[in-house]
This record gives C-alpha cells, structure tokens and sequence, in this order.
C-alpha cells in the first residue's frame, strides 16, 4: 500500500494520470504516507482525523478514548493552524518546456506546483500563483479556502511554455505587489542573468520573505548527451548554432555545474533555500525541502 | 620515367568526391534539436568552433586522400628504379603460338618446339602472365597458364594434326588476349617451322600489334638435315641424250653457310650425275647404266654419287625401236634415229604383215608408218599401248581409206577430203609438252608442201601440241591404257612434207624417241596420314616397315590377283620409311608432308626479318623491359599511405 503510494511520486508515472487534482492528491498522499516515520508527523495543531497507531509513535497523541471503544490503538492527527501566504512563482517561459526524458520542466513544474499547493492548502495556508516568462503573465492572489485549489489548478493546467524568460524583471515586480510577508517558492531553470536573479531574489529576502528556489533542470541540461555536429535551437529566442558535441561537452558540463554550485552558495549567502530538482527527481524531495522550510519558519 | 600498369583503375578516382559529396550532404543535413537555452553553449562553442572546422576539413581531406592512394596503389603505378638493387622485372603478359601443323611432325621438331616454350617460360619472372596457343590452320587448344607445372601439361598434350597452317587466326586469337590485358609489356611469341604459305597476308596484323606495342618473337625451329623433303620432281630430257637434266622442285632451301646432306627419292630414268647449279639444278652426265641409288651429297659446288639408298633410278643402255612400215618407206625415220652402228637407238623394221606375235616388252615404243586404221592394227596399237609401249603413228595415204571412221581411240578424222597438201605457217608450239620443250618455233616456222589430215575430232585425252596459223594440226599427242601416243598426221616423205629437210627433224625425233620410250609409271608418292602400299610378285618371310623415327612395325600383306601387296597402313609421320622384305634388302619410300608444308617452304629467321622488320628473334629476348631496367612498383607503398590516413581518419575522428 505504502509502495502504491510512493510509486506517484516518480514523475513519469504521474504524467501519465490525467487530472490534477487527482495528482496533487495522490503526491501528496504518497509522501505523507511515506512520511509516518519521519520527524515531520505531528505538525499540525487542529484534529484532523485518527490513523492507527504505529510502533514510534510518541504516546502523548494516542486517543486513549478511541482505545476504550475498540481496544485499537489510534493516535490523533492534528491540522496546523497558519496564516501563512505562500506565493508559487512559476516560470513558464518556452525554455521550460524543454524535456528530454518524456516529461517536460514545465510539467515537472505543473505537477509539483500542484502538489504543493495541495498540501499548502490542506494545511489552511493561503497560496497564491503566479505566472511569468517576460512580465507576469497570470496571477491568483493567494487563498486558504478549500475550493481554491481548483482555481490554482485551473490555472497550472492551461500552463503552456512561452516567451523568453526575464527573471529578474519579474521578481522586482512582484517584490512590490507582495505586501505581506509569505513564502516566496519559485520554479525556474534560472536561465537568465545570473547577477540579476541574486539581486531581485534578494529583494524578498529584503522584505522579510522566506524563499525557496527550486531550480529546474532537464537531465539533458546537465549532462549534454548530444553526439556529433548537432544544430541547436534556442527555444525562446529560436537562434540557431551547430555544436560539434563531442568538444563542447566537457566544457558545457564543467560550465552548469559551477552556475549549479555558484547558485547553491549565493543563495546560502542570502539565507534563500536552494533546491536542484532534475525532471527525473521524485518530489518528495522537493515535498521535503518545503516542509524543511516550513518547520524553520515555525 | 613513369608508368601506369592499370590506368583504367584511374577512373575509380572519381570516388574521391564521395567524401566531399557526402561532407557537403552531411552539412545541410545536421537534425535540429531544440534546446532550452544556448547561452551557456555560446560561450563554450566560441572556444571550439575554430578547431572543429579544422578538424572537419583535415577528415575530408583524409578521406578524400584514402581513396586515392587505394586507387593508385591498384593501378601500379611503376617507376624506373634509381638503383640497381631495388625492383624488379616489370609485369608482362605473353602470348606463345606453338605451331602443330603437319610439317611439326617431323622427327623431332615438336620436342624442339617444346623445349623452346620450356626455355622462354622460364626466362620469364614470376609477374608475367601467360597464355599457351596451339594452331595450324585454326586454334587447336588454348590455355592460360599460371605455374611451369600448368606449362608442362600443356605442352604433353599438344599433338601434331594433319592440317595445314594459318598463322593468322593464332596471331589475331592472341592480340585480342592480349589486348584485353593490362601489362607493362606484351610479347608473342611464335614457335614455328614458319612456313611461308603460313605468312601471308600477315602484314597488316603484325602492324596492328606492333602499333599496340606488342612485341613480336621468332622461335623459328630448324629442322635436322635427315627432315628434308620434295614434293615432287621431273625428268627433262634435253639434247643430245649425254646432257640429261634432272630438274627438282621445289626448290632447295640451303644455307650456303653451312653444308649438311640432303635426302631425297627419286624414281625415274636418269644417266649420270652432276651438279650444274647451286640450288635446284642438276645435270646428269651419261655414265654408267643400270639401276642407281643413293645419297645426294651437297658439299661446296660437288654433288657426289654414292651407291647407298634413298633414291633410285634406271639409266638404259640404248633405246630399242620398232618400225611397223612397208619397206623404205620410213627411210628418213629410221636414219633420224639410227644413222649408224654407235647409235643409242637401235631400230627394227617390220611389215604389217610380220607384226602379229611379236613381243611387246622387247622394244622401248613403236612406231606404226602409214599402216592404216583397220581392225588388226587397232588390235596391234591397243596391245603395246596396254603394256605400257609407247606408239608414233604416221600418217599417210593408207589412212585415206579410214577418214571418218575412228583411228584410235575417240580420235577420228572428220573427212578425208581435207588431207590437203599446202604450205603451214606455225602458229603454237606446246612447249609443256616434253619433246618440244625449248624448241619453240625453231625450224618449225614453216612447213612447205605438207599434206596433211586436217579436220581431227580429239577425246579429252589428246590434245594439239602443234598448231598450224590456220588451226590445223601438225602433231596431236595423248594417252591411252598405259601408253602413249604421238601422232602425227602426214607421212614423213618428201611428197608429204619438207620436215625431213630441217635441222630440227633429228633433233626432234630423238626427243619423240626419248618421250615414247619413258613408260608411263604412277610415281610413288605417298602422304602423311595416307597408307603405303608396295607391290611384290613374290611372298617375303618376315616384312617390316622401318620408321623415320626408328620404330618397327611389320606389314600386313593383301594379295590383289598374282600380285602381293606390303602395307603399312596410317603413317604418322613423314619422312623416309624403309620397306624391309628380308635381310639384307631395303626400299625406300618416301612419305611426304604437303608441298607448302615442308621445309623447302619455310623461311629462314632473315627472310621473316626482311619482311616483317619488327619480328625479333626470341634469343634476343631481354627479360627486363626497356633495356634491362628494373622497375619499382609503387603498390605498396601507395598501400601505406592510405591505411595510414584511414588510420589517422578513425583517431582524429574519435577524438
């Protein structure tokens, strides 16, 4: 059961289930049940609902009353009480819809955004999503209600990669329109400059903002499988130049990484989580880097 | 100095734009593929798009550079080598024509043809390829051999056929083979006895294939001086009877250089023996008579007589004549051939009357004057003729009775009313006709008061051998059975004719004498391939025939009424076959190719030369081209070169 629930997490599979809100349910579900055991249980402080007790669970949330009634064991599960405004920032510009493993970043993105938002609003959060590739294309003001789940995944499912991407443009602009402190969760391959995206992220953090990046990348992006000459096309500006692979390979790889590490270690600086999530990635890790983040902001 | 020993492998350098076609193709076909961003590559390609545009044009290059070392190093390119100890005899293609005409299979010759092929195959090196061609008037057998042990077995199974030669078909077969080939030198090579019949009309195929560089060799094989042969011969009597010639032909072919012995057969009546001219003439002295036989020796200007075998000959002591006539009516016929007692002609006259039971081997020929044509006469003529006796009829008055009726034979005159007298101018002498041989018109121009019978119907047996200007016939010989006859149609007097009165009349009569007298005998001629069959009267104890080639083989004996015939059936090789009755006896016979293929025929190598400037003797033949240069063949080397880029291909490629 656990291994059923677990197995939506693997990206490919859930690409191939139709229906967010099915999506968002079923990852999340498989990551909390995968969570029973982890230091994360417990978190939240309104009842939520019974589940059966299991070995290492502490004694204090057994519901000794239930245990009368049935002669089971069952602990209480609590919902956490928040007011936290999430804000899911997603870059949809067309170099986001680069994939070479049968699932795109974009749809990586789709899929954990989802997800996230899910769990965001399970937990009472508000989430709020924005939209950008040049400007800010969409924006839903973040909610905590139940139903506005759907609106966010009305949203993620017309999602289609476009325009180029101009980060830090976007990020300034947002700056100001976010008024309240939240949390900022951005989803970007990064592909712009890279000064520009330190300083306009560092904006937030200026404001008081947490923020967690995800950066996104294709496997592909890291590691350049090409083979011989290959005419590449940028997809957002279309301009075209032909590679020998084979030489520029090593320089490529040597060259993503240090951007990888460089980002790693400047937004370490400026207290911003930082998270490489490649398409090929199970989300729990990403699921993981959030809660990480949430249980510090706590 | 350079040459290409396959350029037409040359043309396979076009492929060395298949690279460059597919170096070009490969560019405009390089797939697109979306990326998310380039500005990380663009930085990078900065860096490598020199070195990769270098490297894509050094492969193309290497490519290119493969294939046309591997096409050079398969045309074998050759250079003439700079030292004496580098390279090797260039690679030639040869053609040899071994002759397996009749004449090859005289004793010996073919062996000598073999070894020849066996001497110039081995003085060739290991690059030449080779083709063996046997001919006679048409290909018997062709192979192209590859080792000495292919030769061999070519060489064991060549025979020798009873067919003529033609050159011709064997050179054009081996240009062609030749022509098809791709060699830095092509040679033919003729091993032959080189008849010339077999040289006609070779001209222009000789300028073909010197035009394409095909050098011609000569093994000419030389026969031993036992392998010479006739074809044939004939008596020609001349005047006075002391001067008998003996003209042979064809004529001998002698190397003045160098004295051998010639053997020959003759059969015939000659007296005497001496050599008058260097090559094909020979005049007989009289001499000794009686039968002869032995060798021709040619030694300097002599020609000695030994009494040995291979050829035989009767020389007569005197003529014996029978003159059927009435009595002094053929005075000046008689005196002609008999005007004294030293005469060699002894004549003996008879009536017509006295003429019955008399014996016809007694007398040399006969001659019947004006005895008419009746039935007893005829009976008379007919009897000499069938045992081979010669007869001169003379025509005179008693043969008015029997115009228009048949005289001998189908030989009939048409009226008797034209036995005319009148005055002849001659027209035609028949000087193929023995007697008359070099007498042309001589005293034979005009003939006054001559009567003579005119109008003659002839069988084609007979012919006119002297004709008057207006067609008359003066004298009208012919054949018949055995014998044969002279007829001359006027008496011999002078109320016929002024012919006794001329010089030539004895002259004349001698040599009718002389032509009557020779029987006529089928000369024993035997061929190659035929039987040879010898008549006997008696049965012999242990008869064999003795070879040319020195093998035995007995005769088988067929008997044909009272005489007995010695045969040796199917003879295979020509030259001198001994009949051998019994101890102690031989006779010889001749077995003979044809005349255009017998020795007397060929050319020498000096002869070929004159005609065909470009033939060179195959001793001449160097086994280096082009002076004896070596040649260094740039094979390998080219070889090399073109794994080396291949090599350098797949490293800069993988790189």
């Amino acid at each position: 059961m656990i291994r059923n629930h677990t197995h939506y997490l693997d990206p490919k599979v859930i690409s191939k289930i139709k229906g967010l809100d099915i999506i968002a349910r079923m990852v999340v579900e498989g990551f909390l049940v995968g969570l029973h055991r982890s230091p994360y249980h417990g978190f939240s402080v309104e009842f939520a609902e019974h589940r059966e007790y299991i070995p290492g669970d502490e004694l204090k949330y057994v519901d000794w009353r239930v245990y009368g009634k049935t002669d089971r064991y069952y602990v209480k599960v609590f919902e956490e009480e928040t007011n936290l405004k999430a804000y899911l920032i997603v870059d949809k510009s067309a170099s986001m819809g680069f994939g070479s493993q049968g699932i795109s970043k974009l749809e990586y993105v789709k899929y954990l955004a989802s997800a996230l938002s899910f769990l965001l609003l399970r937990q009472k959060d508000a989430v709020g999503l924005l939209l950008f590739s040049k400007k800010l294309d969409s924006y839903v003001a973040p909610s905590a209600r139940r139903n506005h789940l759907n609106t966010i995944l009305k949203e993620l499912n017309q999602l289609q990669p476009s325009g180029e991407t101009s980060l830090s443009n976007v990020l300034l602009e947002l700056a100001e329109k976010i008024k309240r402190r939240g949390l900022i969760i951005l989803f970007s391959d990064l592909f712009d400059d890279y000064e520009s995206i330190i300083r306009s992220l560092k904006v937030f953090r200026h404001k008081k903002n947490e923020v967690l990046v995800f950066h996104i990348l294709d496997p592909a992006e890291i590691s350049f499988p090409f083979r011989g000459d290959v005419l590449l096309r940028d997809m957002e500006t279309r301009e075209k130049i032909t590679v020998e692979s084979r030489t520029l390979k090593h320089e490529y790889k040597r060259k993503i990484l240090r951007l990888i590490n460089s980002y790693k270690k400047d937004f370490r600086n400026v207290s911003i989580d930082y998270q490489l999530l490649n398409t090929e990635n199970t989300y729990d890790t990403a699921l993981l880097s959030y809660l990480s983040k949430r249980k510090r902001m706590n | 100095m350079f040459h290409i020993l396959n350029p037409l492998y040359l043309s396979a350098l076009a492929f060395a734009a298949v690279p460059l076609v597919f170096h070009l193709l490969g560019r405009r076909r390089i797939r697109e593929k979306p990326f998310s961003s380039l500005f990380l590559l663009k930085e990078v390609r900065k860096a490598s798009s020199m070195w990769m545009r270098i490297k894509n044009l050094i492969l193309l290059i290497l490519r290119m550079l493969f294939i046309i070392f591997v096409v050079a190093a398969f045309s074998h390119p050759l250079i003439l080598s700079p030292v004496s100890f580098l390279g090797s005899e260039a690679p030639g293609s040869t053609g040899i024509l071994v002759d397996v005409s009749l004449s090859m299979g005289v004793e010996g010759i073919l062996d000598k043809a073999r070894n020849e092929i066996i001497r110039i195959s081995n003085s060739f090196g290991g690059r030449s390829n080779m083709h063996l061609v046997s001919f006679s008037d048409r290909i018997e057998k062709e192979e192209e051999v590859r080792s000495i042990s292919n030769i061999n077995s070519f060489l064991n199974d060549i025979k020798v056929t009873y067919r003529g030669t033609n050159m011709r078909k064997a050179l054009e077969f081996s240009q062609k083979k030749l022509s098809d080939k791709n060699a830095f030198v092509k040679r033919v090579f003729i091993v032959s006895d080189f008849q010339k019949y077999a040289l006609e009309d070779l001209q222009n195929v000789f300028e073909k294939m010197h035009k394409q560089g095909i050098e011609i060799y000569a093994s000419r094989i030389e026969r031993s001086v036992e392998n010479l042969y006739f074809s044939g011969f004939r008596m020609v009597p001349s005047f006075p009877l002391s001067n008998l010639q003996l003209k042979m032909y064809p004529k001998i072919i002698r190397d003045k250089k160098q004295d051998y012995t010639v053997e020959f057969f003759l059969s015939g009546l000659i007296k005497g023996l001496k050599k008058s001219t260097v090559n094909t003439f020979f005049e007989i002295n009289s001499g000794n008579w009686g039968y002869k036989s032995g060798y021709f020796h040619i030694d300097g200007d002599k020609l000695s007589l030994d009494n040995d075998f291979y050829f035989s000959f009767y020389v007569p002591q005197s003529l014996k004549v029978l003159l059927i006539a009435e009595e002094n009516r053929a005075s000046y016929v008689s005196s002609a051939l008999a005007p004294g007692i030293k005469s060699p002609i002894e004549v003996e006259t008879l009536s017509r009357k006295s003429l019955l039971g008399v014996k016809t081997d007694k007398y040399d020929f006969v001659i019947f004057y004006d005895t008419g044509m009746d039935k007893f006469i005829e009976t008379q003529m007919l009897h000499f003729l069938s045992e081979g006796v010669g007869i001169l009829i003379v025509m005179g008055e008693r043969f008015r009775d029997d115009a228009n009726q048949k005289i001998l034979s189908d030989i009939q005159v048409l009226d008797e009313k034209d036995a005319k007298q009148g005055f002849f101018s001659v027209k035609t002498v028949d000087t193929g006709f023995e007697p008359l041989s070099g007498l042309k018109h001589k005293g034979l121009e005009n003939l006054y008061d001559t009567k003579i019978f005119r109008y003659f119907k002839l069988d084609s047996e007979f012919r006119n051998v002297i004709v008057a200007k207006n067609g008359d016939p003066l004298m009208v010989v012919g054949n018949v059975n055995r014998g044969k006859v002279v007829i001359i149609p006027f008496a011999i007097e002078p109320q016929w004719t002024q012919l006794p009165y001329k010089a030539i009349f004895v002259p004349l009569m001698y040599r009718l004498a002389f032509y009557l007298s020779k029987k006529r005998e089928k000369i024993p001629e035997f061929r190659v391939g035929e039987s040879i069959s010898i008549a006997s009267s008696k049965k012999e104890k242990e008869p064999f025939f003795l070879l040319p080639d020195g093998r035995k083989k007995s005769a088988s004996v067929v008997a044909k009424g009272n005489e007995l015939f010695y045969v040796l059936k199917n003879t295979n090789l020509p030259g001198i076959y001994r009949f051998i009755p019994g101890p102690g006896d031989t006779i010889p016979v001749a077995v003979n190719v044809k005349e255009e293929e017998s020795n007397l025929d060929a050319f020498s190598f000096e002869e070929l030369k004159a005609i065909f400037p470009n033939i060179k003797s195959s001793v001449e033949f160097k086994r280096f081209a082009e002076k004896g240069k070596r040649w260094v063949d740039l094979f390998p080397l080219f070889l090399i070169l073109s794994i080396l880029c291949i090599t350098a291909e797949l490293v800069l490629e993988n790189r």
